[in-house]
């Protein structure tokens, strides 16, 4: 059986103030360092969506990661804290790697000449936002409680896969044309581009520091939104019971 | 027009357009997880107040 009671709603506590304080000053400076301290390429201003498209993936990426350690560790232990954790995680990757979706196809038209183009790596990502966007559906639409959260565990799990997909098809598929950063681009990559200077290697390294802060910082609040949720319904129960 | 005189495509509107993307989506989700958050205060208030009359 699963465990149901919901934590006391409280005020955020000294840690999650910092962090929330830290991600926006890290965001505000990993925006200005993309925008002005990083030098410009030879494809122009747009290159520089490459610093928060890059971030957004590997933010998304470790939400889905921390999505699916939850869900593995609700199935070991049956408690609704760990369901909580793994729908913040999915929930939160889903903006970052909808951004980072949105943003590849802006680059990609002034680059590419196409918004969008039925790449391997662009069709891979694409399935992996449609299989979590499908995750979110998939709870709303199991009724029973403790069922919901054993079916969200499995598919949590189980849609990691496509992460995993994603992060590798430009190594196994010499015909996507998805240019990459470290190490060779694959032979039909167009629109690639090196970072060789160390404005360009800090702006980097920095936006995907600020993006893995930002992802962790938004799933803690969203972590007390579902319990301060739960603890209303659980209120409004003891209310109507009456 | 420097840039161009460079060889370097002006391409600033998408960056532009991308930055308001950026705003947008990580904006957008932030204000939703704010109205969720202030919208179940309201509803515990009036839910505790209930509680204390019964």
């Amino acid at each position: 059986m699963t465990m149901t009671t919901a934590p006391t709603p409280t005020r955020p506590g000294r840690t999650l103030t910092g962090l929330t304080a830290l991600a926006v000053l890290m965001f505000v400076v990993a925006l200005l360092m993309a925008l002005f301290y990083a030098p410009t390429d030879q494809q122009g201003h747009v290159q520089r969506i490459f610093y928060p498209h890059l971030g957004s993936f590997m933010g998304g990426a470790l939400a889905y990661f921390i999505g699916a350690v939850a869900s593995v560790l609700y199935l070991v232990r049956r408690n609704k804290r760990w369901d909580t954790l793994a729908l913040s995680a999915i929930e939160v990757g889903l903006v970052f790697s909808g951004f980072n979706l949105v943003s590849g196809s802006i680059w990609a038209r002034p680059i590419w000449n196409t918004w969008w183009t039925w790449d391997p790596r662009l069709t891979s990502a694409a399935v992996m936002w449609l299989t979590y966007a499908a995750y979110m559906m998939l709870r709303n639409g199991v009724e029973n409680p403790d069922t919901r959260y054993r079916f969200a565990a499995v598919y949590g799990i189980v849609a990691f896969t496509t992460v995993i997909f994603t992060t590798v098809i430009t190594r196994v598929r010499p015909d996507t044309i998805h240019p990459v950063v470290v190490g060779p681009s694959p032979q039909n990559a167009q629109g690639s581009f090196e970072v060789n200077s160390s404005a360009m290697t800090l702006t980097l390294v920095f936006n995907i520091i600020t993006y893995i802060v930002l992802a962790v910082t938004l799933i803690w609040h969203r972590v007390r939104l579902e319990n301060l949720a739960e603890y209303v319904q659980a209120l409004r129960f003891k209310v109507i019971s009456r | 027009m420097f840039l161009q005189q460079a060889g370097i495509p002006d391409n600033v509107n998408f960056l532009v357009l991308g930055m308001v993307v950026l705003f947008v989506m990580y904006g957008g989700w932030v204000a939703s997880l704010y109205w969720r958050a202030r919208n179940l205060r309201k509803n515990l208030e009036l839910l505790n107040r209930q509680d204390m009359e019964q």
